[in-house]
């Protein structure tokens, strides 16, 4: 296992104040560089998570974060996988410590996804995630593939338009709470019928926003430095990850999110737990339906729309879903996603997270999901509470 | 800052080149698993089932059937399967009527091949 000595993020939202990207991710690094109480001189690597160039306007942004950061001389890997791309870099860190070849390990999670281009470039940059070949030539968008793979689940599951408002209303009003959210709203029901659409059945409010922002975790060995180390530090016990074909249709259920299943039983089994155990989960929901398949694909209910609609996701529910508000409700600054999630688990499981949003029971176990495509690059990572938590 | 870079690719289209070139002639050209008898269309370069190379390419009929249908800001795109293929595919479908179950492959500009779909009728 390794410990989570260090965790923060900054505000998600679009800036407009004149900073950039650098200065996110020393603001999210020194944040939790004093929660960890190493020194800059005891992080062996730098692990970067950022999805693409084209939003930055820098190659190998881990060339110059390295500098930033003051961490020159640690080892440095930048890791991409689309909207997984923060938690394949957290899984990163962690091989790196697991292997032996780092004992300290910082991962910044970072993009300007909002504010470095206009939103026309941004949908087609976006429809590159996608088999550029294929779909992304006929000028298909995120959201219109997300909206084929709902269709495909609600008519396997039974979800409807009213479970996607109700999704939406429960992260933004989650978001409410937290203060590095981009979207903390309380909706009234009638702004859906006259929300934008978008591609159906998904109005412009069924979708996350983009955010600029950045995370950053300091992940350690148990066996480095114990004196410095928290005994409530949570734990990264389980990672896991998996791919599907990239093309909706050449699967066998385009509504599914296989892949995430088979990421979630890898992280499980690593971790020696079950999906029962899970306390929390903080999961990917770049649309609302997205919750729904996700739930569905980590096994977190057998009927994830009667479950949700039972409100066992709800704050006060069996398994909290996005107590953050999620993408819908924090915001996505991509390659920051992930990482986010990650340290919104391992916050939550040290009793340290936001007044209003901490559970007030101890939790033991807690997950972070995410991925890449529409469920194309999956990886999962499961989080247990500190000994002494 | 403000910075503007324009980007001017030229990119090999590879194996997929038969691809292409058929949605560029109107034509659904699949590739073809001898192994399990799988014909996928778009092409892939590994059969999904038996994970053999697929060993060889056939023209489909062209017809197919919409499975889903999404529309509204960002375009007009379906899922559709072509008659004769193992799986099926994403679309545009702005020339097919809404509520149309069964459409047809529209030929592509030569500059930008993709999938669009037209009403069967027009075949």
């Amino acid at each position: 296992m390794v410990l989570v000595i260090g965790a923060a993020q900054t505000l998600f939202n679009r800036r407009r104040d004149g900073s950039s990207f650098r200065d996110w991710a020393c603001e999210a690094f020194d944040a939790a560089l004093a929660m960890s109480g190493i020194d800059r001189a005891d992080i062996d690597a730098l692990i970067v998570a950022s999805e693409s160039d084209f939003f930055t306007l820098q190659l190998n942004p881990a060339s110059i974060l390295v500098q930033d950061l003051g961490l020159c001389g640690a080892q440095t890997l930048r890791v991409e996988g689309g909207g997984a791309t923060g938690q394949l870099a957290v899984h990163a860190g962690v091989e790196r410590i697991l292997s032996g070849r780092a004992r300290h390990v910082a991962v910044v999670g970072v993009d300007p996804s909002a504010s470095a281009l206009a939103g026309d470039s941004i949908r087609e940059l976006y429809g590159y995630s996608f088999d550029f070949w294929t779909d992304g030539l006929c000028g298909v968008t995120a959201t219109g593939l997300y909206a084929l793979s709902w269709q495909a689940f609600a008519a396997r599951h039974g979800g409807t338009g009213a479970d996607l408002n109700a999704v939406t209303v429960k992260n933004r009003e989650n978001a409410l709470l937290n203060p590095n959210a981009h979207l903390p709203r309380q909706h009234d029901p009638a702004e859906f019928a006259t929300s934008p659409m978008i591609a159906s059945p998904y109005c412009r409010l069924h979708c996350s926003p983009l955010s600029d922002g950045a995370a950053v975790l300091i992940l350690s060995s148990p066996d480095a430095a114990p004196d410095i180390r928290r005994k409530t530090a949570p734990r990264i016990s389980g990672i896991g990850a998996a791919s599907d074909l990239p093309g909706l249709g050449h699967r066998a259920d385009p509504g599914a999110f296989s892949a995430k299943t088979m990421a979630a039983g890898r992280a499980m089994t690593m971790a020696g737990i079950s999906i029962s155990s899970i306390a929390v989960a903080e999961v990917y929901d770049a649309y609302a339906g997205a919750e729904l398949q996700a739930v569905a694909a980590l096994g977190l209910a057998k009927d994830p729309v009667r479950a949700f609609r039972d409100g066992e996701f709800a704050p006060e529910g069996r398994c909290p879903v996005n107590l953050s508000g999620g993408l819908m409700g924090q915001g996505a600054p991509v390659g920051a996603t992930g990482v986010g999630q990650t340290a919104t688990c391992a916050l939550m499981l040290e009793g340290r997270y936001h007044a209003g949003l901490q559970p007030n029971a101890p939790l033991g176990h807690a997950l972070a999901d995410t991925h890449g495509g529409v469920g194309t690059t999956c990886a999962v990572t499961t989080l247990s509470a500190g000994a002494s938590a | 800052m403000k910075r503007r870079v324009m980007l001017d690719y030229s990119l090999g289209e590879g194996w997929l080149a038969r691809w292409l070139d058929g949605l560029r002639d109107g034509k659904a050209v699949a590739s073809t698993c001898a192994t399990c008898d799988e014909t996928q269309f778009p092409p892939l370069r590994v059969c999904p089932t038996c994970r053999q190379r697929s060993d060889g390419w056939r023209t489909l009929g062209g017809g197919a059937t919409v499975q889903f249908r999404t529309n509204g800001s960002d375009g007009d795109i379906a899922m559709v399967r072509f008659d004769g293929a193992s799986n099926a595919c994403i679309a545009r479908a702005e020339a097919l009527p809404q509520g149309a179950t069964r459409c047809a492959l529209a030929t592509s500009p030569d500059d930008r091949p993709f999938l669009a779909l037209k009403a069967e009728s027009e075949t």
